[in-house]
């Protein structure tokens, strides 16, 4: 006997596309996050456009060699002139963020340099665009790294527990009783300033609570259905964990992912204000601040005051978007 | 409840135990040299591997961690045949080491060739006076060297070999000074940490213990007042705020408390300094401590840093204090007090307070972790001599005692009060069952 077929198939799963266009919808219907969508998308946009390297073959030559520097823990300046390294053609930036306008150092806003200059001459408003770039790269990065490595963590205490479980929860623990700025000072005073040390203090920085989250969610997924139903298959525990549970733990870990990128931006100005961030001539934000504030008494406000703005605009739009979101995925809940 | 204590309470150990080796691994064993930056990049490297080994910095890390935590001065004490004993000379702050003899006395040891032993007596009046010991002093080690063990004026414990011809290399006031006589090996004395001694400063050649305690005062204080002013405002704000749930003011609350949030601290303080130093004039915009008593004297000078500290952390507690607020009014028995026909001031003072009070002072308490945070970077911004700047001049320096036993401070507060809160949270809220 035939079984019948039932009439009605079920829906095709939604393309990726629609999918995203779906998570977008939620974050246009909060006007929070649009706001801070709005902030993020300036520096963003400014960031990407600030000279034309997207398109300049030239610049991505020497993006990939200071990546690789980098990777061999050379200093910048030791390897090349760093004012050499861009020989875009700014753009938005309109000036080299190492330009130096003789005579013109420590000026105010004006026609000529928008947002003034630093004591060195150079244009702020071209400092702080590619500054946006330096922030807006290694921020994600730092966390995309920080998921991986707290992800596998968190995973391997939560599916296997027992011995495994505590070992790993009792230094996770540990790592988490840090005040967050302890571990960074800690790790960039031993390890140098520069931006390879600064994605890895992000990075020992983040996972633990990464990991500790997973676990969390591990924890919970692992007693459902399709995971027995995998694991009498006989399938291997690292095909149950990273393809059973970590894509359907992926909800919370976006929303947190979101707001640690806002710590991330948060602790990279921070560090460079200590002096602990990219070395100079980088064009880092807290950098800029900290130099600023030293001339702060001396009439000239402008370093310190926009490298603030531009650092606390960027953060709040982060924090705004990641508010405005979580709030409506609770209202659809 | 015992039972729990008891748990808590290990764990905590264990927690310390291993923030320890990781403080340690991280301090310690990162490239980095000691030796360069506590003496300038223009050393000779016989300087340097004189300076290594004064400081037992060429052992191995096992050795130098189990010095660190539970010292050595027993150690020395039974290499040497003798008690040692610690001096602290208030006057200088500095420590030193000293033998106690079988007559009293309390030498260190010298020698200026290899062969003739001196031991250096203390006087009462803090000099040292001389005397030659007897050639009797060297005894045979299990190598069938002659070896005397003692204490060398640098407050080192050192092993001498008969004969020896050997030169060490000191940094004094002015110049770098090579000395003759020198032991063959070290073993630096320390209480350890365990014991309360977390060594002597690199930098300051200061015993970390007496700085921190001044800086710790003082950091107390500055949190101490911040908290003092944070803490009504907020949760005032924060019942403001969850009693006219998305009303205008509410928003207004809700927005500007995550604006403030999210704003790094030296963020603001810039913003502070420019509109209240800078723009008004009202206020310095650093703090200029020239004695340890100066920030108790001139309350100005702590305005901002104050009102830095507290912008961050209102926002904060605002939240957690309108979110749980909002849960409250939302229960069925004040729905029900309000069918009762209860005036409003009633059933939030009587009914709503107690219970929605509850969550912001666990979540104030755990905050602590994150306040540290944001006092070094405050103490940084305003030059504020507390242990926030403390630990971030010690970590640039790379002044290991320094860092290790401000971080275990650090951490110790943190997870003390993690613990606190935890306690406290079973005391206010009796459903909470000990896990």
């Amino acid at each position: 006997m035939a079984v019948a077929t039932p009439a009605v198939r079920p829906a095709p799963r939604p393309s990726l596309w629609t999918r995203l266009a779906a998570g977008l919808a939620i974050l246009t219907k909060s006007k929070v996050a649009m706001v801070g969508l709005v902030l993020v998308l300036f520096w963003a946009i400014v960031a990407t456009f600030a000279d034309d390297c997207i398109i300049n073959t030239g610049c991505w030559a020497d993006t990939a060699k200071q990546v690789s520097n980098a990777f061999q823990f050379k200093d910048i300046t030791e390897t090349e002139g760093a004012d050499k390294v861009f020989e875009a053609n700014p753009w938005l930036a309109r000036y080299s963020p190492f330009e130096q306008f003789r005579g013109d150092n420590l000026k105010g806003p004006s026609a000529k340099h928008w947002l003034g200059t630093d004591r060195f001459g150079r244009d702020l408003w071209a400092r702080l665009a590619h500054g946006a770039r330096i922030i807006l790269t290694l921020a994600p990065i730092g966390v995309i790294i920080a998921l991986i490595v707290g992800g596998t963590f968190g995973l391997i205490a939560g599916y296997y527990g027992g011995t495994v479980d505590e070992i790993i929860s009792r230094v996770l623990d540990s790592m988490i009783a840090f005040p967050q700025i302890l571990l960074y000072l800690v790790i960039i005073a031993a390890l140098g300033p520069s931006a390879v040390n600064v994605v890895l203090a992000i990075t020992i920085a983040g996972a633990p609570g990464i990991a500790r989250l997973v676990r969390g969610l591990t924890l919970d997924i692992k007693t459902r259905d399709y995971v027995a139903a995998a694991e009498t298959r006989g399938e291997s525990p690292w095909y149950i964990m990273f393809v059973e549970i970590l894509p359907n733990a992926r909800g919370p870990i976006i929303i947190d992912a979101m707001l640690r990128v806002g710590y991330a931006v948060f602790a990279i100005g921070t560090l460079g204000f200590l002096g602990l961030g990219l070395p100079p001539p980088s064009p880092d934000w807290g950098s800029i601040v900290s130099v600023g504030r030293k001339f702060i008494q001396a009439g000239h406000i402008w370093d310190a005051m926009w490298g603030s703005a531009a650092t606390a605009m960027l953060v709040v739009g982060l924090n705004l978007m990641a508010d405005g979101l979580s709030e409506e995925m609770q209202r659809y809940r | 409840m015992s039972k729990f204590l008891v748990r808590r309470i290990i764990f905590l150990i264990i927690t310390l135990f291993i923030v320890s080796i990781i403080v340690f691994a991280i301090s310690e064993i990162a490239p980095g040299n000691i030796a360069i930056n506590t003496l300038g990049n223009t050393i000779t490297p016989e300087q340097e591997a004189s300076f290594n080994a004064q400081n037992g910095l060429d052992q191995p890390p096992v050795e130098r961690y189990l010095r660190w935590m539970i010292g050595s001065d027993w150690q020395a004490a039974r290499l040497i045949g003798r008690p040692v004993e610690r001096v602290y000379d208030p006057d200088n702050q500095r420590l030193s080491w000293w033998i106690v003899g079988e007559d009293g006395a309390r030498y260190q040891n010298s020698t200026p060739d290899g062969e003739t032993m001196y031991r250096l007596v203390r006087q009462p009046d803090g000099t040292t006076k001389e005397e030659v010991m007897g050639g009797d002093v060297w005894k045979p080690n299990e190598d069938g060297l002659m070896v005397y063990w003692g204490i060398d004026p640098g407050g080192r414990a050192a092993m001498w070999v008969r004969g020896d011809d050997l030169m060490e290399w000191t940094l004094t006031k002015a110049t770098w000074t090579s000395i003759a006589g020198a032991p063959r090996s070290y073993l630096p004395l320390q209480k350890g940490l365990l014991r309360g001694d977390p060594g002597v400063s690199f930098q300051s050649r200061r015993p970390v213990a007496e700085t921190l305690i001044v800086r710790v005062k003082n950091t107390a204080f500055l949190a101490g007042l911040a908290f003092v002013i944070v803490m009504p405002i907020s949760l005032v704000l924060g019942l403001i705020a969850g009693l006219n749930e998305g009303k205008f003011i509410d928003r207004v609350l809700s927005i500007s408390s995550l604006i403030f949030t999210a704003t790094p601290e030296f963020t603001s303080g810039v913003f502070l300094i420019l509109i209240f130093s800078t723009w008004l004039g009202w206020f310095p915009g650093a703090v200029v401590a020239t004695t340890d008593t100066a920030i108790f004297e001139d309350p100005k000078m702590l305005v901002l840093p104050v009102m830095t500290l507290t912008l961050v952390e209102l926002g904060y507690v605002l939240r957690i204090t309108r979110a749980s607020m909002v849960e409250v009014m939302r229960t069925n028995y004040i729905r029900t007090a309000v069918l009762k026909g209860l005036p409003r001031f009633r059933i939030v003072f009587k009914h709503a307070l107690r219970n929605a009070l509850m969550a912001p002072i666990t979540v104030i308490i755990l905050h602590v972790n994150w306040l540290v945070g944001g006092i070094v970077i405050v103490e940084a911004i305003f030059g504020f001599p507390g242990l926030g700047r403390y630990v971030m001049e010690a970590a640039l320096f790379k002044d290991v005692f320094a860092v290790e036993a401000a971080a275990m401070l650090l951490v110790l507060i943190a997870v003390g009060t993690q613990m606190a809160a935890d306690f406290i949270y079973t005391f206010i809220n009796p459903r909470i069952r000990y896990a």
